[in-house]
């Protein structure tokens, strides 16, 4: 069991690391977060709707910056080692295919978790950065706009320095910096003046941001699914498909509704998307229920189990 | 020499797009977003907008698919093979960086070309299909294809010479002393031009409106003229209004339609070509037939004015047009792609190239934002009150914005959707601007990139 | 020296390469002020361990990398003009190939490439793969190919242009002794006809018997240049080879060198090696020594 587990960890790490440091995950994670901290700063004349588009928009880059991440990391850990030939070092040592197929999944949930808690850090300050009244939040566009520097420049400093390297370094810090600024922000108001610690937060961003991150994780089982055969540019194409076609699947449904059999296949093979769209819940006042999320965990471990246990059959007897 | 080599580099790349599937899924994924789109979308359940919904979505769709596979391909296209290493055995053969690199990107040209030409035949049929087969009379059917399945010109309403009225006013305000001779009289002429302009396009209930339009000489006489129109109502109700159009002057040769149209909703008349045989100015009148004077008054876009479609080409050749347009935006897509692929890995060239093109499409958006205001300022706030950094902002997005309006503004789409004609004026400028002028700067930046990188 | 003459095919003086990291700052110097001369007509071998420079200074020569300082000229020119190019073969260490075209279309391809057409095209192909053993593979895509295989067309493709100047990264690697000495002896061949050939291998045993100069790089530096028969000859002892004599004979003979030299010499039996040996069971046919 202990040399089991030592293997499932030394796989997952393995697989984590390399996705840590590769350039595409550095971009896409700082252009979710750059996109969702400038839309509130860029936006005017919306009738008193800045925070509802600040944190609408914030979920919904979360959602395609996410599944973007999802298919590229996917295919970087799964398809690409299957045929650069890497894979058949590891299956001469003694690794069974389900460790192997498992400890990619769970590199790649991994890193959606890194995603995801940054975008909910990113979301929170886009919601806290919207301008009310026509007046810019002063104390934290200032933070903001100075965030890349510190988080880049040390990084820089670093690999100039101890040769380290740069993307996990900047990552690391610029997540850091991103929590520095949201607990800067939750102790103090738009005029600099102390206030009790977290009410000038929206906290429930977090819960829908938390919901986002689950439906993610379904897309990632997809997305290791679909990486045990297709390349990169099918896989994301085919999750766009899925988040799309989730997001209607009740119109579909609808349109289906004179042949039951295709309905019913619609409902079971597209996931529910819907269940996962916290939006509407927070515009309303509303707030987003354990319940809900109780509900929506279950749901993804259901169909993400599903899915996982095809990807598996399709790749538990491919050849190399 | 020259060509051989770009001819064989060219046909490499379709080959290995044809041998690797890319090219049948592809066309397999167009086929199916092309038919399956317009079964999925409901639209108003009329044979009209059913054919709006082919056009509109099916180009849409197209045109999409197309540039975000061509721009993935593109980046992938030098920075693939230089990781694999594949382009080692190319680059010590005796060619030059230039040709390999005006090879890829004219087989990526020849695959989009057999492309657009699938979607082209595939939207052609769909459409005369969807007629063809439609239960409705053969009036209605006539009526969508004469609207949809051609190109017209739009026809701007004559401006009537407002000038010498203009000038009589300005001298009886002037003389009675209602307006100071200090103040500019060209200025008051301009704002009561501007007025006479707004009144003419505001019709109040029982009152109407008078439209002429002077048809082109060479127009062709065997298909009827469109009147297409669009009147805004100044209150938010949306009750339908009354109408009554006639054509022509003389009383004797006039044609009377009653319509009745919901403020904001556009809407068309048809005008059979036999009746307007031999008349060279048409003059259209909009008389409402409601008196009540509670009711709204409505309003003709001052920019979007009551136009005369008339026939100018036929469908095949304006989708063509259409089509080659696209294809030169794609050419431009493709010579970007090449460009980032030269220097950067396919993920990070990929996603460097997308944000150009996310740049170049939001640049309007952000000079706009950059006008209203954007850090630190209040929206209102005089120019004069804006910082360095809004002002730099604001400055280099409208540059940008000049120097990517090309880019934006040659889209048929919206044109081929609804029937309007692609001109030959309009496709020439996408051939120079697009194919032409920025592929070229592209391609120079792209292989003075490529000459001066190694490949250890 | 078989067919060599003294005009210089590639000259490097004081060759250097510094690849350096992101901030510039010289990283590895992987080639440091190489002197190199190679003439035409010869065949020279780069020998040294991994990492000793070979690779990268091949890829000088091709004009794939930059040199960081020092004067590198091939046939006379420099290693990025684009004409020098139309007299070069060169086959990489690994078969960098399209894996979904066929043996008979990348040779097409790379003969368009040269410029070549029509019969002349078609004759050229059909005879190289008759050379290298692949018709039977003709029509099979690349990708389905053995590393011999695709080692074949990779030194197929290298002689198309009928080259001047030949490079090549591990020519045996992958193949099979047989191959191996069949490649030898088409290298030969085309040094006897008056090309230049540049060979980087691991493969000491084939490079002794192929090559007229070697030269021995050592981190990036020249340790030792020179031809083969001068870097391997012992000038301090000498073999002497006789049919065996009788018992009493042979030990008459070495009594009277030892009382002559004062040296008991080594005596045993002349061999073949395992090359000549494998050839030979597996053809069922002599090999001469």
């Amino acid at each position: 069991m202990t040399i089991r587990f030592k293997q499932f960890t030394a796989l997952t790490g393995l697989a984590l690391t390399d996705l840590f440091r590769q350039p595409a995950t550095f971009l896409l994670v700082l252009s979710n977060i750059a996109f969702t901290i400038l839309v509130p700063l860029c936006i005017s004349h919306q009738l008193g709707q800045q925070t509802h588009l600040a944190v609408d928009s914030s979920l919904a880059f979360e959602f395609i910056f996410g599944l973007i991440l999802t298919g590229y990391a996917a295919c970087s850990t799964l398809y690409n080692e299957c045929r650069s030939g890497t894979i058949l070092i590891v299956f001469s040592k003694p690794i069974s295919r389900l460790m192997f197929f498992l400890a990619k999944f769970t590199a790649v949930a991994l890193l959606l978790t890194f995603f995801v808690f940054c975008s909910s850090m990113a979301a929170l300050l886009a919601e806290r950065l919207a301008p009310r009244n026509f007046e810019f939040d002063s104390l934290g566009v200032k933070l903001i706009l100075i965030s890349p520097l510190v988080a880049l420049i040390p990084a820089g400093l670093i690999n100039f320095r101890n040769r380290r390297s740069f993307i996990p370094t900047s990552l690391c810090f610029y997540s850091g910096v991103l929590i520095a600024i949201t607990l800067v922000l939750s102790a103090f108001d738009r005029e600099g003046h102390r206030v009790t610690f977290g009410s000038m937060i929206d906290w429930r961003i977090i819960h829908a941001c938390l919901l986002e991150g689950v439906a993610l994780l379904i897309l990632a089982a997809v997305a290791i699914s679909l990486s045990t055969r297709l390349a990169a540019p099918t896989t994301v194409m085919t999750l766009l498909f899925l988040l799309f076609t989730g997001l209607v699947s009740d119109h579909l449904a609808a349109l289906l509704a004179s042949s039951p059999p295709a309905g019913f296949a619609i409902n079971m093979i597209l996931p529910d998307i819907q269940c996962f769209w916290p939006a509407d819940v927070l515009a309303d006042g509303g707030v987003i229920s354990g319940a809900m999320i109780g509900h929506a965990i279950v749901y993804a471990m259901a169909y993400g189990s599903g899915v996982l246990c095809l990807g598996y059959a399709a790749f538990r007897n491919r050849q190399f | 020499m020259m060509p051989i080599r770009t001819i064989a580099i060219a046909c490499l790349t379709v080959r290995e797009a044809v041998r690797s599937k890319l090219l049948l899924s592809l066309a397999i994924l167009l086929v199916a977003g092309l038919i399956g789109l317009p079964l999925l979308i409901a639209g108003d359940n009329t044979l009209s907008g059913k054919i709006q919904v082919i056009l509109t979505y099916t180009l849409g769709f197209a045109t999409t698919i197309l540039s975000i596979t061509t721009l993935w391909t593109a980046c992938g296209g030098f920075s693939k093979e230089i990781q694999d290493r594949r382009l080692y055995l190319v680059i010590t053969k005796p060619l030059h960086r230039y040709e390999l690199w005006l090879g890829k990107w004219l087989g990526m040209l020849t695959m989009n070309l057999g492309l657009l030409a699938l979607t082209g035949i595939t939207i052609s049929v769909m459409a005369h299909q969807t007629i063809h087969r439609s239960t409705d009379s053969l009036m209605v059917k006539r009526q969508v294809s004469e609207q949809f399945l051609m190109a017209r010109q739009g026809l701007q309403p004559l401006t009537p010479d407002w000038s010498d009225f203009v000038k009589k006013t300005t001298q009886r305000l002037i003389e009675s002393g209602r307006l100071q001779e200090k103040m500019m009289p060209a200025v008051i002429q301009q704002k009561l031009i501007e007025e006479l302009s707004i009144k003419r396009f505001t019709i109040p209930p029982g009152g109407g409106a008078q439209f002429s339009f002077k048809r082109p000489e060479t127009q062709e006489n065997s298909h009827d003229l469109l009147l297409s129109y669009k009147f805004d109502s100044t209150r938010p109700e949306r009750s339908p209004v009354a109408a009554r159009w006639t054509m022509g002057t003389n009383p004797e040769h006039q044609i009377q339609v009653d319509v009745t149209n919901y403020p904001g909703v556009p809407a068309i008349l048809a005008v059979i070509n036999d009746e307007t045989a031999g008349t060279n100015i048409l003059t259209f009148t909009y008389q409402r037939l409601d008196t009540n004077s509670q009711a709204t008054l409505l309003m003709a876009d001052r920019t979007q004015a009551p136009e005369l479609l008339v026939p100018y080409g036929s469908f095949g050749m304006n989708l063509i047009r259409g089509l080659f347009i696209i294809l030169c935006r794609l050419a431009f897509l493709a010579a970007l792609g090449l460009m980032v692929g030269c220097l950067l890995s396919t993920p990070v060239a990929v996603f460097a190239a997308f944000f150009i093109i996310i740049l170049v499409a939001s640049s309007g958006y952000v000079e706009s934002v950059a006008t209203s205001g954007v850090f630190f300022v209040p929206h209102e706030g005089p120019a004069s009150e804006q910082t360095w950094l809004n002002q730099s902002i604001l400055h280099l997005f409208r540059v940008f914005h000049v120097v990517t309006q090309p880019l934006t503004k040659l889209d048929p789409v919206p044109l081929l959707a609804t029937g309007r004609v692609v001109s030959g004026q309009m496709t020439l400028q996408a051939l120079v601007w697009l194919a032409g002028l920025y592929s070229a700067i592209t391609a120079l930046i792209g292989i003075t990139l490529f000459n001066r990188r190694e490949l250890g | 020296m078989m067919g060599a003459n003294n005009e210089l095919v590639i000259e490097a003086r004081s060759l250097t390469k510094v690849f350096h990291d992101f901030w510039h700052r010289p990283k590895i110097c992987a080639v440091k002020e190489i002197n190199l001369e190679v003439k035409r007509g010869e065949i020279f071998g780069l020998l040294g361990p991994n990492g000793s420079g070979k690779s990268t200074t091949i890829k000088m020569i091709l004009g794939l990398l930059h040199p960081t300082s020092g004067h590198l000229t091939v046939l006379g020119k420099s290693p990025r003009d684009v004409a020098v190019k139309a007299k070069i073969g060169f086959m990489p260490e690994e078969s960098y190939l399209y894996k979904y075209l066929t043996a008979a279309e990348i040779l097409n391809f790379y003969a368009n490439l040269y410029g070549l057409s029509g019969n002349a095209k078609r004759d050229i192909v059909e005879r190289l793969i008759n050379q290298v053993g692949l018709n039977a593979a003709r029509s099979r895509p690349i990708g389905e190919f053995s590393k011999g295989m695709a080692r074949r067309v990779g030194l197929a493709q290298c002689l198309l242009n009928d080259p001047d100047l030949i490079l090549l990264d591990e020519p045996t690697s992958g193949l099979d002794p047989i191959a191996c000495r069949e490649v030898k002896d088409l290298l030969l061949s085309l040094a006897r006809k008056g090309k230049t050939i540049l060979i980087c291998s691991h493969h000491l045993a084939d490079m002794q018997d192929i090559c007229d100069r070697v030269a021995i790089l050592l981190n990036g530096e020249v340790c030792s240049q020179g031809t083969v028969h001068d870097l391997l000859i012992n000038p301090d002892t000498l073999r002497l080879s006789l049919q065996s004599p009788s018992r009493e004979t042979l030990s008459a003979i070495l009594n009277y060198i030892e009382q002559e030299t004062g040296q008991r010499p080594q005596v045993d039996h002349t061999g073949r090696t395992l090359e000549s040996v494998y050839i030979e069971t597996v053809t069922r046919r002599p090999v001469s020594l």
